[in-house]
């Protein structure tokens, strides 16, 4: 095989499949990306560690159709450290030739046949709009868990209907709901591990318009991205019903400055540690945070707000309740609280977004 | 080498609880304040010297102390914060010497015998300790210093508040003698109605009572006891308090078990040990630990580190489980299990959960409380009803 292409083209290219990627994936064959030259003038790059699998075509100069499988770490370096000047590539059985500019170098290969044969995509089909599906992945995201033991929710669950498509993660102390618009040829749930989710939400991100396509089956979940092709194995098991988890409107509600809350829980928060909540409390002026810690001190800020209820006291992992209110969008956020043991929900101006963050108890007064 | 013949000292923080509140709100500062229990039934746990003016003390019934001082302000105890600033203060003891037996929250006995060589003589370290409490806690303490604790403690209670009061070896006896009986731990009401029929008012007076003549009265162990101790005689050491560094129930059985439900049954009873004693002393571990002796007396242990901490005896039991498929070899005959919990960090305050399978603990702490109320075993796993050995 031999094309000529982009010096640019090529290391985003490579960029792009290596990142969703693992890079310790245990198989020699794994470790590479098959580089399949066409004469129609694509270069198609495809990387896989078995669990996801990535597939980009970009546009070269063809000269020679052809199939090889480069050491994916070495190939992506050395095109990244490149002068900028139009790259060259030639393979046979056992090496790549690079040449650009004065430099030339030689990449023992892998055997290309060792490398496995990935499913096409298949099953229901759903289109949205990537601007809006980037949107929302990075505002569920953050909420799945880390915790390898309860393998079902370190996933974002897929929920495709007719209607649409909502995207759901959940660690237990949080749940993050974001419903999309979308058109779908079907109904389906999938849990897609949050690493593949957050590379195609990323992936969606650098569109400047148009729409991802998913492709869901029973094993498998696909994202068109442009010319990327992102597959993903799908996690087993039930995930929890978080619809049962999703409390009715409460009483007692806090409007407020996004950006400010952000703020004051970081500042306040710096005093909170693993086991020291935030304390938010809620009266006619707005809500006062406070957090102490044993060893570093403690801090107190009140943010000015119009909150509507009886005046209460809750406590959050800064962290938590952070990310929630990063998540959500627009200038005001708002924040209902029922008492310091129900979950707070945030919600940001459009209402297709919900984030539940479940309180630290705090040491019960006696008497 | 430098020696001292009063090494105790007593660290008693002044009006603790009171002064934390008001440190959380500045406003309060020379005002009143009291804490304690809401409702009818509460009681007076902390009140400010601005409070004890009005008569308000401790353990008084809060309706009382309304009725003393109505223009008091009254707080809820916030416990989170005062262990908070009780830790501060532990360190600040710590820093002097790892002989620190706490007592409570605002209080601690240390000895400083070999503290001495570094910090020169008890007296400076007790004001070193005053002033670096002041500074990082931002609460007033008093200081007693003697040679035994009963001294250090009745001395830290004459230097309140916010002083220090050195009682030298030979000067006990001018200490303690003209200090009511009262003040000798172990006289209670009680005690001191039967002192004062024999004339016994003050400690001194105690100390001069024949042995024989109380000890007809109130038997003679306790009679010996309250006398030596108000002849300043107190021999009893500091005992330093060292969080654990691991919690681990095993169990060797009757007879080898081989059968993997039979494990895993005994697993269970031993993780719901682990974890109730866990939660019992406030702490969740980072690591569990499987031991496991096999008929031949060849010892396994594995081990694994969790996301994060758990005081949870179903969460501790998954792992055992995982741990235990996971040793090489398919049959065994076991003869001890082990588990044991390691990694323990203070449980602080509870991040609830939303989803039930989380709220495990929630059955657990529940669990706690009927066994406290109805004794061991009252409630348990149903796959521990049957459990061999329980005399069904």
């Amino acid at each position: 095989m031999k094309f000529r292409c982009d010096r640019d083209d090529l290391s985003e290219a490579l960029q792009t499949v290596q990142r969703g990627v693992s890079s310790r994936p245990g198989i020699p064959a794994l470790t590479g990306v098959l580089m399949q030259v066409a004469p129609e003038g694509t270069l198609t790059l495809t990387t896989t560690d078995l669990e996801v699998s990535a597939r980009l075509t970009i546009g070269v100069e063809a000269q020679e159709e052809g199939v090889a499988l480069v050491p994916a770490r070495l190939l992506g370096d050395t095109v990244k450290s490149l002068s900028d000047a139009p790259v060259e590539f030639e393979a046979d059985q056992a090496q790549a030739r690079i040449r650009c500019a004065a430099y030339e170098g030689a990449l023992r290969l892998l055997p290309a046949e060792d490398f496995p044969a990935l499913q096409p995509p298949s099953g229901i089909r759903v289109s949205v709009e990537a601007a809006r599906f980037a949107e929302g992945v990075g505002q569920v995201a953050r909420a799945a868990s880390r915790d390898e033991a309860r393998p079902v929710l370190t996933g974002v669950l897929l929920e495709v209907s007719r209607e649409g498509l909502t995207l759901v993660s959940t660690d237990s102390y949080r749940l993050a709901v974001r419903e999309l618009v979308a058109t779908a040829g079907g109904e389906a749930r999938a849990i897609v591990p949050e690493r593949a989710m957050s590379e195609a939400g990323r992936a969606a991100g650098g569109m400047d318009k148009g729409d991802v396509e998913l492709f869901v089956d029973e094993s498998q979940v696909s994202f068109e991205i442009g010319n990327l092709t992102l597959t993903s194995r799908l996690i087993e098991g039930e995930f929890p019903n978080y619809r049962q988890l999703l409390p009715e409107a409460y009483e007692s509600r806090l409007t407020v400055s996004r950006q400010q809350l952000i703020d004051a829980v970081h500042r306040v928060g710096l005093f909170a540690r693993d086991t020291s909540p935030v304390r938010l409390e809620f009266n006619a002026l707005g809500v006062k945070l406070s957090s102490s810690s044993p060893d570093l001190g403690q801090a107190v800020e009140a943010v000015e707000a119009r909150y509507e209820g009886e005046d209460l006291t809750a406590a959050f992992n800064p962290t938590y309740l952070a990310d929630g209110l990063a998540a959500a969008s627009g200038e005001t956020v708002r924040l209902e609280v029922r008492d310091g043991l129900k979950p707070g929900v945030v919600r940001g101006e459009s209402d297709d977004f919900t984030y539940l963050v479940m309180p630290v108890r705090l040491p019960t007064p006696v008497g | 080498m430098t020696r001292t013949t009063e090494p105790i000292l007593h660290v008693d923080l002044d009006a603790f609880y009171a002064s934390v509140e008001v440190l959380k709100d500045p406003s309060l500062a020379g005002r009143p304040v009291v804490v304690g229990g809401a409702g009818p039934r509460g009681v007076v746990m902390s009140a400010s010297y601005e409070a004890r003016a009005y008569g308000v003390r401790n353990a008084m019934p809060a309706v009382r102390a309304r009725r003393l001082c109505p223009e008091a302000v009254f707080l809820p105890p916030d416990f989170e914060a005062y262990r908070s600033h009780s830790n501060r203060f532990r360190e600040i003891l710590l820093g002097v010497t790892p002989l620190v037996e706490p007592i409570a929250l605002d209080e601690a006995f240390l000895d400083v015998g070999g503290a001495v060589m570094l910090f020169g003589p008890p007296e400076r370290i007790a004001e070193r300790i005053r002033r670096e409490v002041r500074g990082e806690v931002g609460v007033a303490c008093s200081v007693g210093v003697g040679p035994s604790k009963l001294v250090a403690k009745l001395a830290s209670r004459r230097a309140k508040p916010d002083g220090l009061v050195v009682v030298r070896a030979g000067e006990v006896e001018t200490f303690l003698d003209p200090l009511p009986a009262r003040a000798i731990w172990g006289i209670g009401e009680k005690t001191m109605e039967t002192l004062s029929r024999l004339g016994v008012r003050t400690v001194g007076d105690l100390a001069r009572t024949p042995p024989a003549v109380l000890g007809r009265v109130i038997g003679e162990q306790h009679a010996n006891d309250l006398i030596r101790l108000a002849r300043g005689v107190d021999d009893r050491p500091v005992v330093a308090y060292e969080a654990p560094k691991s919690v681990s129930h095993e169990e060797t059985f009757a007879s080898d078990l081989d059968a993997e439900e039979d494990l895993f049954r005994e697993a269970l009873a031993l993780c719901g040990n682990v974890a109730a004693r866990l939660r019992k002393d406030g702490f969740r571990a980072r690591t569990i630990v499987l031991k496991v002796r096999l008929a031949n007396f060849t010892t396994l242990t594995r081990s694994r580190t969790l996301s994060a901490p758990t005081d949870v005896a179903s969460e501790i039991y998954r792992v055992a489980r995982e741990l235990y498929r996971g040793l090489p070899g398919a049959r065994r005959r076991v003869r001890l299990l082990g588990v044991q919990a390691t990694g323990l960090v203070p449980a602080g305050a509870e991040q609830l959960a939303l989803l039930r399978g989380e709220r495990r603990r929630d059955v657990e702490v529940a669990l706690d409380r009927i066994e406290r109320r109805f004794g061991p075993g009252a409630a348990r796993p149903a796959a521990l009803l049957d459990r061999r050995g329980d005399g069904r």
